[in-house]
């Protein structure tokens, strides 16, 4: 789908006359009203400079106050001499709706698996940044999308329940009475991660698979909330999640029974990127904001709040929380157009298993 | 005449906040109007189970309602009370309570353990049924029981004295309340379960139990495909408005009760079986609908020490949007008090949040930019989604203050101002109230569109609720979840009090 359709029913010259005004004429403008503001008052008044504002679209995990938002725009507002903006909400869609008039000018949190959807809408600009600072589990050559953290997809299991499984085999034949929530790959990315991952090592016999890992399978959710949600509260004993989950439990709970299932196969890297858009007015500042994203200031602030593996840090600048969790040995990766061609497929070979 | 007027300013602003969003997605984006073998398959268990779990809500809450309206007991207000709540919790909340009884590793399967049984499995069609009942048995109950307490109470004294049998008794005094308040309850919740999806995926137990709502969300979300969310939604909107318009068609006969003298009746003789049946489904019931709860509330208040003071801004914020749209939804549904009002009115829910709000953006964002205004899309859409409730509490009400005592007033010459203010407000009093307090208490509970259209600068308890979920912050968010329940039982309560108060 073109997004660009959005606009045309609107004529082209309508278009730019509601195009917001470029943000230096509304700060030069703000800036004129207080100065005759001051200079009314007082005979010689003391003009604050306005700072210039970068806007980042995040999800709403990112911006809450238990996520990574808050300290980034404090650390990243330490040197930029600007106002560092997060608006909360859905990313694509939104950017969709808001076409050429959006406010963004960075985009951060969005997956791998949408990249495809989200390349073709054309409303990004290169990162410009040297991609081999990345320390990741594949090459990463885009030129659009930077990653800021990244993790594998795994299954996290509370281990006074079960023995962890060590390969899909030893998952779909735990004993009867263990059972895993995972999430719906239509409503969720982790969901979808876990499909594709699947997919790609059992090609043709994954519906064989998913039949026989299907009465292992408690309940299907929405999101990677409410199954982890049942997973704490005890529903299941296994949750579709991240190798570094477990990491939150050690750090906060002091609870080291909580572990990822290290698989034999290999597991799905689940990579979170930032682009920034190209209607932007703000170069300066989002190139900046790039720059920032790379930085030990920002890569040290991404574990112990978004709970996942920094992008561009050797591992020995990890907390030791992170190092010391197991590592899977390699990584099941699939290009945006390898896993675009065989999503269909596989969330219907899923459909169709657990339906039965 | 002013009347008149008041009912087409309400229906043009329903039209312009839910049906004009949804017509300007569909000709806005790529039309694409195909129907999969999922989306068939979807739509199947969609209306299976939207008409199985409302058809149950009702047939259990009425004998429920029954017995709370002939007997008084110590608790019976706080029982009423707390009927309510599994409505407002945040979907995930509600379900762990579920899930703590009911669930693989529930309070019932540990029983059945204990005693050597083989474990039960909750999740499926059954999961959903009881999830849906589990929400919408209060709802019914609570409209069953509002009838029930309008009913004038010389009927029964008149029915006591002529010593009518049972079934006699039913069809003179229950029947008619039942063939009014019934296809209205059932038709708004058949309408909420339509778009139910969250709980229908958890307690489905996997992908058969898939509705159409799920579909809506991935085109919209992952797909982007606006054209085909919108398509699905119409279809949805065409399913609701065909139940409902049927409903009322085949039973919304009125009620042709006569007025009594608007006493409330002090004691009356009931025969001993009527006692245990009573009080067997008030306790069976009562236990199902508060047992769940009362997990949430442990667990919630163990973890309060984990509460952090920022938590009061979001509070603030709900209670003040809840205000507001308990305000702006009970007075909007003064103009659809009759029965093309009451389905116009139910269509507002059976389109889906994240399409409302799309459209809204379309249709708005020459003007200014939605995203920064959350706080007035949140409001519009919580009044407009709290009209259906509110029109179902106050109709019946409103008809039989009409029918009562519009002639009498005629009679006394009273202007149309005297007869609003002095006859009708006072004795809509109760409804009023009680829709108020309703809506807000839903509107407290409501995520809504906010998770999709939030921003950073206006953060409900729902949301906090929400992004505690993603934060790995279960415990905290149960204890959200408790102050957010207790707020909206106060303001729920405030407004009983207030309904209570005579005057005039």
């Amino acid at each position: 789908m073109n997004p660009l359709n959005l606009n045309r029913l609107e004529p082209a010259e309508g278009r730019s006359r509601h195009c917001p005004e470029p943000l230096s004429a509304s700060i030069r403008r703000e800036e004129m009203f207080k100065l005759t503001f001051a200079a009314g008052l007082l005979s010689a008044g003391i003009v604050m400079a306005q700072n210039p504002i970068l806007t980042v679209y995040a999800p709403d995990y990112f911006t809450s106050e238990w996520g990574p938002g808050p300290s980034i725009e404090a650390k990243f507002e330490e040197t930029c001499n600007c106002d560092l903006v997060f608006s909360a909400g859905e990313l694509l869609p939104r950017l969709v709706l808001e076409g050429q008039n959006t406010k963004a000018d960075v985009v951060i949190g969005l997956n791998t698996d949408i990249t495809k959807k989200a390349r073709e809408l054309g409303i990004f600009s290169p990162h410009n940044q040297d991609n081999s600072r990345l320390n990741l589990p594949v090459e990463w050559d885009d030129e659009i999308f930077l990653p800021f953290d990244w993790s594998y997809v795994s299954f996290v299991f509370d281990t006074t329940k079960t023995n962890l499984p060590n390969n899909f085999e030893e998952l779909a034949s735990l004993p009867e009475n263990i059972k895993i929530v995972i999430q719906d790959p239509r409503s969720s990315i982790s969901g979808l991660a876990l499909v594709l991952w699947i997919k790609q090592i059992y090609g043709d016999n994954a519906a064989a698979y998913w039949q026989k890992l299907a009465p292992k399978i408690l309940t299907v959710t929405k999101g990677w909330s409410e199954a982890y949600g049942l997973f704490t509260d005890g529903e299941a004993a296994g949750v579709l999640s991240f190798t570094t989950s477990p990491a939150y439990h050690i750090a906060v709970e002091e609870d080291n029974t909580k572990q990822a299932a290290i698989f034999k196969e290999g597991h799905y890297p689940f990579f979170e990127l930032a682009a920034k858009v190209k209607s932007s007015e703000n170069d300066v500042l989002s190139s900046m904001f790039m720059k920032f994203i790379l930085s030990d200031e920002f890569q040290d602030l991404i574990p112990m709040t978004n709970w996942s593996y920094p992008s561009a840090q050797a591992v020995e600048k990890w907390p030791s929380v992170f190092s010391d969790l197991p590592m899977p040995q390699s990584a099941v990766y699939l290009s945006e157009n390898a896993a675009s061609e065989i999503t269909k497929q596989a969330i219907e070979e899923w459909r169709n298993a657990l339906s039965q | 005449m002013a009347k008149r007027t008041f009912s087409i300013i309400s229906n043009c602003i329903l039209l312009f906040a839910v049906f004009g969003p949804l017509f300007v997605l569909i000709f806005h984006a790529d039309q694409n109007f195909i129907f999969t073998a999922a989306d068939k398959a979807a739509l199947e268990f969609t209306l299976l189970q939207a008409a199985l779990s409302s058809l149950l809500s009702v047939l259990l809450a009425w004998p429920l309602a029954l017995a709370l309206s002939r007997r008084q007991f110590k608790g019976r207000q706080l029982l009423i009370v707390a009927l309510s709540v599994p409505f407002i919790l945040p979907v995930i909340v509600a379900v762990l309570g579920l899930l703590s009884i009911f669930g693989h590793s529930g309070i019932l399967n540990s029983l059945l353990q204990f005693f050597g049984f083989p474990i039960l499995s909750v999740y499926g069609l059954a999961g959903v049924l009881l999830a849906h009942i589990f929400f919408n048995i209060p709802l019914a109950t609570r409209a069953f029981l509002l009838a029930l307490e309008r009913r004038p109470t010389e009927l029964e004294r008149v029915a006591d004295g002529l010593n009518l049998v049972s079934l006699t008794r039913f069809w003179i005094l229950d029947w008619p309340i039942i063939r009014f308040v019934a296809p209205q309850i059932f038709s708004l919740i058949f309408v909420l379960c339509l778009t139910s999806f969250a709980v229908v995926l958890i307690l489905g137990g996997g992908p058969k139990a898939t509705t159409i709502e799920l579909a809506i969300y991935q085109s919209f979300r992952f797909e982007l495909d606006f054209g085909r969310a919108a398509f699905l939604a119409f279809i949805q909107l065409c399913i609701a408005a065909f139940t409902c318009t049927l409903s009322i068609l085949i039973f919304g006969l009125p009620t042709n009760f006569n007025s009594g003298f608007d006493r409330p009746m002090r004691k009356r003789y009931l025969s001993v079986w009527s006692f245990f049946w009573d009080f067997g489904v008030i306790i069976l019931l009562g236990l199902f609908l508060t047992v769940p709860l009362i997990s949430v509330l442990i667990k919630g208040i163990q973890n309060f020490y984990l509460l952090e003071n920022t938590i009061w801004i979001p509070i603030i914020n709900s209670i003040i949007l809840a205000l507001c749209s308990a305000l702006i939804s009970t007075i909007l549904a003064m103009g659809f008090m009759n029965r093309w009002g009451e389905v116009v009115g139910t269509l507002s829910i059976a389109v889906s949040p994240i399409i409302i709000g799309a459209g809204l953006f379309l249709m708005v964002r020459n003007i200014t930019n939605p995203f920064e205004i959350t706080f007035w899309v949140t409001l519009t859409v919580n009044s407009v989604m709290g009209l259906p409730f509110s029109i179902r509490i106050m109709r019946p009400a409103s008809n039989e203050i009409i029918s009562n005592f519009r002639r009498l007033s005629h009679a006394h010459a009273m202007s149309p101002y005297a007869w609003f203010y002095w006859v009708y407000l006072p004795r809509l009093k109760g409804a009023l109230t009680y829709s108020m307090g309703l809506v807000a208490a839903l509107s407290m509970g409501d995520l809504g569109v906010i998770v999709l259209f939030g921003g950073a600068d206006f953060e409900t308890l729902p949301l906090v609720i929400y992004q505690l979920m993603s934060a790995y912050r279960t415990e905290q968010a149960m204890a959200s979840a408790v102050i957010l329940v207790s707020i909206s039982i106060g303001i729920f309560l405030i407004f009983d009090r207030i309904g209570k108060t005579r005057n005039a």
